[in-house]
C-alpha cells in the first residue's frame, strides 16, 4: 500500500519509467585473449571484441579486463576508431554508496510491523546519510530505523559510475557505424611467471634427465579464458611507477623451429629486446587465484658431473673444517637440452640404495643462452670438508706503498670420508693487486684477478694437504 | 573394475537419454587420498631442539612454513580417457605444488593447476556477482518465507540486490533474510587442490607415484654422553627428533632423515591460500539514541580499494600437542644410517605415525666406549693480565679407533658425569656442527674456576728494519691448578692470527693441532703451578 502524500508523488509518477535504468554490464568479457606474461610481475594483454560501434561519439565498456590494469597502459585500435578519452572506473557500488548517491533524490521505505509483519510503504526523500539516514517523509523528518523496526529501502536505480568491479570505459569517436574488430592492448600486474626444473641425476652414469615447466601465477583479480599464451624469459627494463609505453615492448616474433618437449616452442631470437619468447603450444585458461604449470622441456641423458667446491674468503685460519659445496654440471648444448633454459629453481633428486627418488636440493639458475655451464648447488657434502691454515703472514717490503703488501703461506686440508676417491675446487677469494704464486703443491690458476683456484685430488678416506705460498697487495 | 568416472555417473543419471553435453566433455575424477606416503625431512640449517620446542610451546607462528621435506605417495587415480581432469586431494598442508613430481600415468599432463581461492561466504558473494540467486525472507511473526529472484549486482563490500528491477541493500534493512545460491563459482574450494588435466587414448586405473616438497616438518639429532668412572671413555646415544607442525598426520608412513645441509631456494613455500573476509556494509545506521553505526561513512569506504578485501590467510596456531619418545634401551631398535648422494640417511627402524603437531624421538647412535680427552685451553694475551679461568674441552676424534668412526649429524650434546655416589650430575651441554669421520670433535663446557693462567709481559721491543716495524714480546705465564688431579692445559696466542707471527723462543715446544693454531701444552700437577716461558714477534 502506498500512501504518497504531497508533491512528492508527482515527482515518483514522472520518475519511475526513467528510474528502470540498470547498471550495464556490458557484452561480456572478450572474444579472444593473448596474453604475454614476463618474469618481473607484468603481462602484456591484447583483447579482441567484436563490438557494434555507432558511428561518431560514443562511449564503450570493457568489462572482464584485469583488475591489476595499469590504465596509463591502454591502447585501442579498430577500423576507423580514434580514442576521444579513457577512464578506469573504480568506484565501486556499496550499500553506503548507494544511499550516498541517493540523498537529495527518493527511495522508497517498506516498514516491517514487528507484531503483525504487515508492510507500510511510503516514498521518502534523502535528505543526509551522515552518521545516520535522515528523511523526509512527507513533511515529516525522521531517521532511518530510528525505532530499530526492520525497514527495507528500495533504491529505483543505481548510478552509472558505480560498477561491482572496477571497469574500464573509452569514448570513442567512430568513422561509419557498425560491427567491428577492436583490439584492446595493456599491462597489468598480477601476473608473472617462472620455470621450475626437475633434475634426475644419475651419478654413476653422469646424466641427467631434466624436465622444466613454466609455472604462471594470476593474482591480478581476473580469469583469462582459452588465452593464447607465451612466455618471455629475459629481464625487460620496467618503470614500476608506471609511464611504461606497450609499444616499445620487446616485440615477440613468430615462434620458429620446432615443437621441443612436450608444450611449448622456442620463439625466434631475433627480437627487439634481448629476450626469448616460448609460445605455450595451446590455449590455456589462466584462472584468477591460481598457480598453473604448462610443460616447457623434457631432455633425458643430458651429461652431467658431480662438483665439490669450497671457497675460502680472505686469509685467516679457521678452527674447524667446513663442508664443501655439492653441485651438478651440466651444459645445455648437447641433446634435448640444447636450447636457453629460462630462469627458475632446478630441483635435484637422485635414487636411493632402493630405487626411489629422493630430493637432494634445489637452487635457482639464471636465464641461460644455450650452451651454458649450469650448476645447480645442492648443499653441503657431509665427508667433504675443507679447513685453511695460515701457516705464515709476511710483510714483504718496506715501502709504504707495499704497507698491506703480504706473503701468506697457506695449507688447505681437504679431507674425504667417502669410499671413492674426490676432486674438490679449492678456491681463495678475497686477492689484492699484484698477485704471486709459488711453492704450489698442485697448480693452480687465476680464475680472476681476485681468485685463485686450485682442483684437489683427495683420494678415499684420506685428505690432501694442499700448499701455496700467495704473495698479494692490498 | 569400478570407473568412477563424473563422465559415467553424469550418463547413468542422464539415463537412456544421454547425450554428449559440452558441459560433461571433459572428464573429472578425484583421489582424495593417498593409498600410501613416506616421509624423508630434511635440514637446510642446523636446527636447536631446545629452540624449537621453545617456539612450539609459545605457539609456534611460521613453524608450518619451516623445514622441508619431501613426500612420497602411492595413489591410485582413474585417468579418465580423452581430455580429463585428475583433482589430488588431501595432500600434506605444506604442500610446494610446484614441486611435485608425478609419476607412472600413461597420459600426456597438459597441464598441472593449483587453485588457491578458498570458498567462503565473502567470495562465494563477490564470485557471484551478476549471478541470479534467491533471496528468502522470513516472517518474523507467522515464520512465513518468501523467496524472490534477485540479481546480484555487488558484492564485495556489501551485497547490493536486484529485485524486480529495483534495487536492495542486504542485511540493511534489519530483516531475517538470506541468499540461497545455485551452485559454487568454478574454483572455489575448501582448502588449494593440485589438479591435473591429461589427455589420455583410453581409461584405466592407475597406481602412481606423487612426490612433492612440503614444509611444516624438521628434525635435530641430540646426544648424550655419560662419561664413564675410568675418566677416559664415554657412552654416546644420538637422539633424532621429529617434529611436525604442518596440520597432516602420516600413519604408518616409513620415516628417514636426512643429515647434512641442504640448499633450500627461498621461493619454495606453501601456497598462500586466498580467503576473503567479508566486508559488512551498510549505510549509517546512526539514530538518535544510538549515535553511529559500525563503520563510519565516506573515507572508510572510498579508501576501501579493490584488492584490499583480499586478505592473506594467517597461519592457524600451531602448538605440539604432544611428545612420544620410541625406543628403549631395552629394545635397542636404532636407525639405521645409509648414503644418499653426500648426505647421510637415517631410516627409522620401522614405519611410524607422525601425527599432525607431534613432536617424536627415536634413538639413531648407541656406542660404548667412546675415549676422550678432557683438557684445558686458555688464550695468552700481549698484555699483562689477571688471572684468566681456562675453559673445560672435551675433545674426541671421530674414528674407530677412539671407539666411534660413524657419521655424526650436527646437534647439541649433554653431558653427564658420575657423582662419585652412584648417580649423574649433568656436567654442561654444548653444540656441534655436521662430523663426518675422521673429524676432530671439540665440545666447550664454560670456564673452570679452578684452573687459570696468569701472563705477565716481561719485555715488550719494537725495532724498525728496512720500513717494517717488528715488535717483540717476551712472555712469563702461570699456569695454576686447584684441583685434585693433574690437568692438562693448552695455551693458544691471542696474536696468532696477527700479520708477522713468529715464535721466537719457548720453555715448551708447541705444535699445531687440529684448530690449526700453535698451541703449547702443559701437565700440571695436583695443587701445583707451572710456569712457561715464550717470546714471538709482530709485524706491522
Amino acid at each position: 500500500m502506498i500512501r504518497a502524500i504531497g508533491p512528492f508523488a508527482v515527482a515518483l509518477l514522472f520518475a519511475a519509467p526513467a528510474a528502470a535504468q540498470q547498471v550495464e554490464e556490458g557484452p561480456g568479457g572478450p572474444d579472444r585473449v593473448s596474453l604475454t606474461v614476463y618474469n618481473q610481475n607484468v603481462a602484456l594483454v591484447e583483447d579482441v571484441r567484436n563490438l557494434t560501434i555507432p558511428a561518431g561519439r560514443s562511449r564503450q565498456e570493457f568489462p572482464g579486463v584485469s583488475a591489476s590494469i595499469r590504465p596509463e597502459t591502454v591502447g585501442l585500435t579498430g577500423r576507423g576508431l580514434s580514442v576521444v578519452e579513457q577512464n578506469f572506473d573504480y568506484d565501486l557500488l556499496t550499500p553506503a554508496k548507494l544511499m550516498e548517491s541517493a540523498v537529495g533524490g527518493e527511495i522508497g521505505v517498506v516498514r516491517v510491523n514487528p507484531g503483525s509483519g504487515a508492510e507500510t510503504t511510503e516514498r521518502a526523500r534523502v535528505l543526509a546519510a551522515n552518521q545516520g539516514v535522515v528523511l523526509q517523509i512527507g513533511n515529516r523528518i525522521e531517521v532511518l530505523r530510528d525505532d530499530g523496526v526492520p525497514t527495507r529501502v528500495i533504491f529505483d536505480r543505481v548510478p552509472q559510475n558505480l560498477r561491482p568491479r572496477p571497469t574500464l570505459s573509452v569514448t570513442l569517436d567512430a568513422e561509419g557505424a557498425g560491427r567491428r574488430e577492436t583490439t584492446l592492448r595493456y599491462l597489468t600486474s598480477g601476473l608473472q611467471w617462472k620455470a621450475d626444473y626437475v633434475a634426475q641425476f644419475d651419478e654413476t652414469a653422469g646424466k641427467l634427465d631434466l624436465t622444466g615447466w613454466v609455472t604462471i601465477t594470476n593474482n591480478s583479480g581476473a580469469t583469462f579464458s582459452n588465452a593464447q599464451t607465451r612466455v618471455v624469459a629475459g629481464d625487460v627494463n620496467l618503470i614500476t611507477a608506471g609511464g611504461y609505453d606497450p609499444y616499445r615492448r620487446p616485440m615477440p616474433t613468430s615462434p620458429r623451429g620446432g615443437v621441443r618437449g612436450n608444450g611449448t616452442a622456442t620463439g625466434g631470437q631475433g627480437a627487439l629486446a634481448d629476450v626469448y619468447v616460448y609460445p605455450l603450444a595451446e590455449a590455456v585458461t589462466v584462472a584468477n587465484n591460481q598457480t598453473k604449470q604448462v610443460g616447457l622441456l623434457d631432455a633425458a641423458g643430458v651429461p652431467a658431473t658431480k662438483r665439490y667446491l669450497y671457497e675460502v674468503q680472505g686469509f685467516a685460519t679457521a678452527e674447524e673444517p667446513s663442508a664443501a659445496d655439492v653441485g651438478v654440471l651440466f651444459r645445455n648444448g648437447s641433446g634435448g637440452a640444447d636450447r636457453a633454459l629460462p630462469a627458475g629453481v632446478m630441483r635435484v633428486y637422485v635414487k636411493d640404495a632402493n630405487g626411489e627418488p629422493r630430493f637432494i636440493g634445489e637452487s635457482q639458475i639464471d636465464h641461460s643462452p644455450a650452451g651454458s655451464e649450469i650448476v645447480v648447488t645442492t648443499g653441503e657434502a657431509f665427508d667433504v670438508t675443507v679447513q685453511p691454515r695460515v701457516v705464515s703472514a709476511e710483510r714483504v717490503s718496506g715501502r709504504w706503498r707495499d704497507y698491506f703488501r703480504t706473503r701468506y703461506v697457506m695449507e688447505y686440508t681437504v679431507r674425504n670420508a667417502r669410499p671413492q676417491p674426490v676432486t674438490v675446487e679449492v678456491r681463495q677469494r678475497g686477492l689484492g693487486r699484484d698477485t704471486e704464486v709459488a711453492d704450489q703443491s698442485i697448480e693452480g690458476q687465476m680464475r680472476d684477478a681476485r681468485t685463485l683456484t686450485w682442483s684437489v685430488p683427495v683420494p678415499a678416506n684420506g685428505e690432501t694437504k694442499l700448499t701455496a705460498t700467495v704473495t698479494t697487495g692490498g | 573394475m569400478a570407473r568412477r568416472f563424473a563422465l559415467i555417473a553424469a550418463l547413468s543419471l542422464l539415463g537412456a537419454n544421454a547425450a554428449f553435453d559440452t558441459a560433461w566433455a571433459q572428464a573429472e575424477s578425484v583421489s582424495a587420498r593417498p593409498d600410501a606416503a613416506a616421509v624423508v625431512i630434511y635440514r637446510d640449517r642446523p636446527v636447536d631442539t631446545v629452540a624449537l620446542m621453545e617456539r612450539s610451546r609459545n605457539g609456534g607462528g611460521g613453524l608450518d612454513r619451516e623445514g622441508l621435506a619431501l613426500i612420497v605417495e602411492t595413489r591410485t587415480v582413474d585417468l579418465p580417457a580423452g581430455e580429463g581432469v585428475i583433482r589430488l586431494r588431501g595432500l600434506a598442508t605444506g604442500v610446494v605444488p610446484q614441486s611435485a613430481v608425478l609419476e607412472g600415468l600413461p597420459a600426456e599432463v597438459v597441464e598441472r593447476n593449483v587453485d588457491f581461492d578458498l570458498l567462503s561466504p565473502a567470495s562465494l558473494m563477490e564470485k557471484s556477482v551478476g549471478e541470479t540467486v534467491r533471496v528468502v525472507r522470513t516472517d518474523p511473526v507467522t515464520g512465513r518465507q518468501v523467496e524472490k529472484g534477485a540479481v546480484i549486482r555487488a558484492g564485495a563490500q556489501g551485497t547490493v540486490l536486484e529485485i524486480d528491477g529495483r534495487f536492495e541493500a542486504l542485511d540493511c534493512s534489519g530483516l531475517t533474510e538470506r541468499v540461497v545460491f545455485d551452485r559454487v563459482p568454478e574454483g572455489l574450494g575448501d582448502q588449494p587442490v593440485l589438479s591435473v588435466r591429461t589427455r589420455a587414448p583410453t581409461a584405466g586405473r592407475y597406481v602412481v607415484t606423487l612426490a612433492y616438497l612440503a614444509t611444516g616438518l624438521q628434525w635435530s639429532a641430540d646426544y648424550v654422553a655419560r662419561l664413564n668412572p675410568d675418566g677416559r671413555t664415554l657412552d654416546l646415544t644420538g637422539w633424532v627428533t621429529l617434529a611436525n607442525f604442518g596440520g597432516t598426520g602420516f600413519p604408518d608412513a616409513p620415516v628417514q632423515v636426512v643429515a647434512g645441509t641442504l640448499r633450500k631456494d627461498a621461493g619454495t613455500v606453501p601456497v598462500d591460500p586466498v580467503v576473503r573476509y567479508p566486508q559488512p556494509g551498510c549505510w549509517p545506521q546512526g539514530t538518535t539514541t544510538a549515535g553511529s553505526g559500525e563503520g563510519g561513512f565516506g573515507n572508510a569506504y572510498m579508501a576501501a580499494t579493490f584488492k584490499e578485501d583480499r586478505v592473506e590467510y594467517g597461519a592457524p596456531p600451531v602448538a605440539v600437542e604432544e611428545i612420544v619418545v620410541t625406543g628403549s634401551r631395552v629394545a635397542r631398535r636404532v636407525a639405521t644410517q645409509g648414503e644418499l648422494g653426500d648426505y647421510k640417511i637415517y631410516t627409522l627402524p620401522e614405519p611410524t605415525t607422525v601425527a599432525a603437531r607431534q613432536t617424536k624421538q627415536v634413538r639413531f647412535l648407541e656406542t660404548e666406549g667412546v675415549a676422550y680427552e678432557r683438557v684445558y685451553r686458555a688464550a695468552l694475551p700481549s698484555d699483562d693480565d689477571e688471572r684468566r679461568p681456562a675453559e673445560i674441552v672435551l675433545k674426541l676424534r671421530n674414528e674407530r679407533g677412539a671407539g666411534l668412526g660413524v657419521p655424526l649429524p650436527g646437534g647439541s650434546v649433554a653431558v653427564m658425569q658420575p657423582d662419585g655416589s652412584g648417580g649423574v650430575l649433568l656436567a654442561g651441554q654444548d653444540r656441534f656442527e655436521d662430523k663426518g669421520i675422521g673429524l676432530p670433535v671439540r665440545l666447550n663446557f664454560g670456564e673452570s674456576p679452578d684452573v687459570g693462567v696468569t701472563t705477565r709481559i716481561v719485555n715488550r721491543t719494537k725495532s724498525l728494519t728496512n720500513g717494517v716495524e717488528t715488535t717483540r714480546f717476551d712472555l712469563e705465564t702461570v699456569v695454576s691448578n686447584d684441583r685434585a688431579e693433574p690437568v692438562t692445559v693448552e695455551l693458544v696466542a691471542d696474536d696468532a692470527g696477527a700479520r708477522g707471527f713468529k715464535i721466537l723462543n719457548q720453555s715448551v715446544r708447541s705444535r699445531i693441532d687440529d684448530t690449526g693454531q700453535p698451541v703449547w701444552t702443559v701437565s700440571v700437577p695436583a695443587g701445583r703451578e707451572t710456569v712457561l716461558r715464550m717470546s714471538w714477534r709482530t709485524t706491522d
